[in-house]
């Protein structure tokens, strides 16, 4: 290991929802890497094929289908173990690349039915739509569920859906995170940032300067980005250290990937030259 | 209307490779990689980390276009060191790295568990 840097990791928050960190000793470059693959390149499930047998409600089948697919559902274990449905040698969908969806509704009353997330039946019970009050309490109030569509009476609506592996780069729905903040040189020594009237801006919570006058710390003109202020917030499909621990896996991933191709490439260059 | 399918971004078309490798003619000991189907996320990652070699002359990337995903690395290293070499002992640093913030990531994240309850 030459030239390879040894990160330090301070772990400040851990929640159901968020996990706040701050990484030093690392590279800018680094740093910025994580982030964007913790928000385009981790993958979850999502439903991303779905048939119509009845639909009399207001919405158009593709507004529905759109919205059904932006559910965001649990993937902690299952995520893992699938494999994309392009990849999978089976001929349709099956158990290794896909989980089945359906939703069965029919509104008979004169009262107004919602159709929500709780309407929504899994065929893996480890797959279903995740909500705020997952584990805890159990469900004594629908608030939380997430609703599709609205009924009147006569309205029914009925599908079929398949939800499949895939990440945020493909599209959003796919997205595991509900926002990444990220921080560094909180005081602005490095001048990476040049404010016109410094006293207007509100001071960072990781700021070291406390109750002082000063707005900004002293320049440091051979200073380099070094600590790294990250609050990775999740949207409930994976747990937020799984995405940060996957992130991870899958940008190593990467890297060895571009590693053997490029061997690949050179040994076929050197038996194109002998 | 004209946009093409987002799995284009990341899925290699048929017979593309994912890294091409050509001889820069104008200066020694240099050469330009063409990746395919990668983005910024591994190209600023991998620019930086040849940076710090102290045999690497000049190491440098870019995007030629934003709506073709690949990136072009350019290296330039000492006589004595190939680019190829600087570029794989580049990855290889990285992924130690990675592994190293993994490992501790997970140790801070069973110290926190135990440490609530």
């Amino acid at each position: 290991m030459p030239y390879a840097n040894q990160p330090n990791l301070k772990l400040t928050e851990l929640t159901e929802e968020n996990v706040k960190f701050q990484i030093s000793d690392t590279d800018l470059s680094v740093a910025n890497s994580l982030r964007r693959v913790f928000i385009a390149e981790t993958p979850t499930l999502a439903i991303d094929w779905v048939q119509f047998e009845a639909n009399s409600t207001v919405l158009f089948d593709e507004f529905l289908a759109h919205r059904v697919g932006l559910i965001p559902l649990t993937s902690d274990e299952s995520v893992e173990k699938m494999q994309y449905s392009r990849d999978c040698t089976c001929p349709d969908f099956c158990v290794d690349c896909s989980v089945e969806f359906t939703l069965d509704v029919k509104c008979s009353e004169d009262v107004t039915r919602n159709v929500t997330t709780a309407d929504l039946k899994s065929t893996d019970p480890r797959v279903v739509p995740a909500t705020s009050k997952r584990d805890e309490e159990p469900p004594d109030d629908n608030d939380n569920e997430i609703l599709i569509v609205k009924l009147r009476k006569g309205q029914e609506l009925k599908m079929r859906a398949y939800a499949k592996k895939g990440f945020g780069k493909e599209h959003a729905k796919w997205n595991p995170t509900a926002g990444v903040a990220f921080e560094y040189d909180p005081d602005n020594s490095l001048r990476h940032t040049l404010f016109p009237k410094p006293e207007e801006w509100p001071r960072s919570e990781y700021s070291e300067l406390g109750e002082s006058d000063q707005h900004q710390a002293p320049y440091d003109p051979d200073g380099k980005p070094n600590k790294f202020f990250v609050n990775v917030e999740s949207c409930g499909s994976l747990r937020p250290e799984n995405i940060v621990l996957m992130g991870i896996a899958i940008l190593k991933k990467k890297l060895s990937d571009l590693q053997t191709q490029l061997s690949h490439e050179v040994q076929n260059d050197a038996l194109a030259i002998n | 209307m004209n946009a093409p399918p987002s799995f284009e971004s990341f899925l290699l078309f048929e017979g593309e490779k994912k890294i091409i490798v050509e001889q820069d003619t104008k200066v020694p000991n240099a050469a330009i990689f063409t990746v395919n189907k990668e983005d910024h996320t591994l190209g600023n990652m991998i620019r930086c980390q040849l940076l710090k070699d102290p045999n690497v002359l000049f190491a440098g990337y870019k995007q030629p276009h934003p709506l073709e995903h690949k990136f072009i690395l350019r290296i330039q290293s000492t006589p004595a060191y190939s680019p190829h070499d600087a570029l794989m002992n580049a990855i290889t640093d990285l992924i130690s790295e990675l592994s190293l913030l993994e490992e501790r990531f997970r140790d801070a994240v069973r110290e926190k568990r135990e440490g609530l309850e």
